[in-house]
């Protein structure tokens, strides 16, 4: 599987990423939140056992204790959608288990003992689902899971119970977000037993037009129908977001022209750059490639440069610790690298 | 004057409020003033939404709701026995203590999952080594419920075969 940041997007798809995660426990043992920090590194052993199980994981996979990591380390994996922000909190007692290619993420001692998590460039929840399952399959020869005839899958919180699956797919629907078309969508994609929320899940803002679309009912369904009304409604709202921006270069090609060079003009030009700014303007560029207004910008430069302009990743690649004015003038210097020579 | 958001451009828009009494002034420029109208009440786009309105808060309401004794009140505290979680707690973080809990907190759990993801009854993926009897025993009615239907069909030989693939089923158990 591909890691989203680099996988190669075909241009006519506006989703950028697909995410399953499976949520598990242990049998009898608490929850996280009920476990000192001792009995829950206990936890991480456990888990790590029912993984390094054969060389191919031991060489592919390896443990990041948070415990060990300083702050701005941390944030850096969150902005890579590494782990949660909930794991963070959870620090002390919280590790998770990565592929070299950081496509997977094994979070353990989260809300739950256990989140699996893969994600995949594009819209394919089947391949990162295939290997999700996979790995579950695999703790599960060691680990005792906390399962339910009835209720499935018993998980800390009564609202992930059942299957324990989360999909979602990450979206960029500009022509929508123009047109205040989101709060329909927003009330549509609820009714059927969806959620959307911002970049970076719940409780953040939406920035730069990205949103993450999920389902939220994890009981009473297979694994397969979740997966497949995910898709179906994700289908449904590329299609508006393509009318949309249909009737957007009908109506306004010389100002969709307009926006998209300027923001290229900036963003190739720019000495200082707050995230909300550039976020947004990757987002004017975004679009015009994906409805080829610009060509010769590969969406994966597009998508690097949404984690690498990000506070705590800006920090990592310099090495030390900025302030907001400097984080500003840095990610104005990095994405003025990374634009420089390419011709519109 | 520099606008009070940007500290960049000319204020030119002076906005007063007045709420409860308190008034408000505020000097800025035309373009903040335009993204602060769009944010609606937001001075300086540093209000957020309180933590106070969480999904925890929705749930607690909720589990209030349905678990309305007819007398009022419940006296009896529920305690999980595995994990000494109180469901009171469970009331307060929307986050139960294990495994065992759903278990000891059936009666008053059970309404609140119905409430929350509509259903009762998982159909999803069996776990292969703790459901192992799980499995047997759905797929054994999964058979005899082909077995009534091959039967109703007037299907018989198919209805022989599925016969022995019972038998042997139940004679594994």
């Amino acid at each position: 599987m591909e890691n989203w940041m680099k996988a190669k997007i075909d241009e006519n798809n506006i989703v950028i990423s697909s995410r399953i995660r499976l949520a598990r426990n242990l049998r009898t043992i608490p929850f996280p939140h009920k476990l000192s920090e001792e009995k829950a590194k206990e936890v991480v052993s456990l888990v790590e056992d029912a993984i390094y199980t054969a060389s191919p994981m031991k060489n592919n996979y390896k443990s990041i204790y948070l415990w060990e990591q300083d702050d701005n380390t941390c944030r850096g994996f969150i902005e890579k959608h590494c782990i949660s922000p909930k794991l963070m909190v959870n620090r002390q007692k919280a590790a998770f288990i990565m592929d070299n290619e950081e496509t997977v993420s094994i979070m353990v001692n989260e809300e739950d003992h256990i989140r699996l998590q893969t994600i995949s460039g594009g819209l394919k929840l089947e391949e990162a689902y295939d290997l999700a399952d996979k790995l579950d399959n695999l703790l599960e020869e060691k680990l005792e899971y906390a399962f339910d005839e009835k209720l499935g899958y018993l998980t800390a919180c009564p609202t992930n119970i059942g299957t324990g699956l989360r999909a979602s797919v990450m979206i960029h629907l500009p022509a929508l977000a123009m047109n205040n078309e989101m709060d329909g969508v927003f009330n549509a994609v609820t009714k059927v037993g969806m959620t959307i929320r911002g970049l970076y899940g719940e409780g953040s803002k939406p920035e730069g037009n990205l949103f993450q679309i999920s389902n939220q009912v994890t009981l009473g369904l297979t694994e397969e129908d979740i997966k497949n009304n995910l898709k179906a409604v994700v289908m449904q709202i590329i299609n508006q977001e393509n009318l949309s921006r249909q009737q957007l270069i009908n109506k306004y090609k010389y100002e969709l022209q307009d926006k998209a060079y300027r923001s290229v003009g900036i963003l190739k030009s720019a000495v200082i750059l707050d995230s909300k700014e550039c976020l947004n303007l990757l987002s004017n560029v975004r679009m015009a490639v994906e409805m080829g207004i610009i060509k010769d910008v590969d969406l994966a430069l597009l998508n690097n440069l949404l984690v690498e302009t990000q506070p705590a990743t800006l920090q990592q690649a310099i090495n030390s610790k900025l302030t907001e004015k400097e984080r500003d003038f840095n990610r104005a210097k990095i994405v003025r690298e990374k634009f420089k020579g390419k011709v519109f | 004057m520099l606008c009070e958001r940007c500290k960049k451009n000319d204020a030119t828009v002076h906005i007063t409020k007045i709420m409860n009494g308190v008034k408000q002034e505020v000097k800025l420029c035309e373009k903040c003033a335009k993204e602060t109208e769009n944010l609606n009440l937001s001075f300086g786009g540093d209000m957020k939404l309180p933590e106070a309105f969480s999904f925890q808060n929705i749930l607690s309401g909720l589990m209030d709701y349905i678990n309305q004794s007819p007398q009022g009140t419940t006296k009896n505290e529920l305690i999980c026995k595995n994990c000494g979680n109180t469901y009171s707690e469970f009331r307060k973080n929307g986050i139960l203590g294990c495994s065992e809990c759903y278990e000891n907190f059936n009666t008053t759990l059970l309404p609140v999952i119905k409430r929350v993801q509509g259903n009762f009854e998982h159909v999803g993926k069996l776990p292969k080594k703790s459901a192992k009897g799980i499995m047997e025993k759905k797929k054994l009615l999964q058979l005899k419920e082909e077995l009534q239907r091959v039967i109703a069909a007037e299907e018989y030989e198919k209805a022989a075969e599925l016969r022995d693939r019972i038998r042997e089923l139940q004679k594994g158990e």
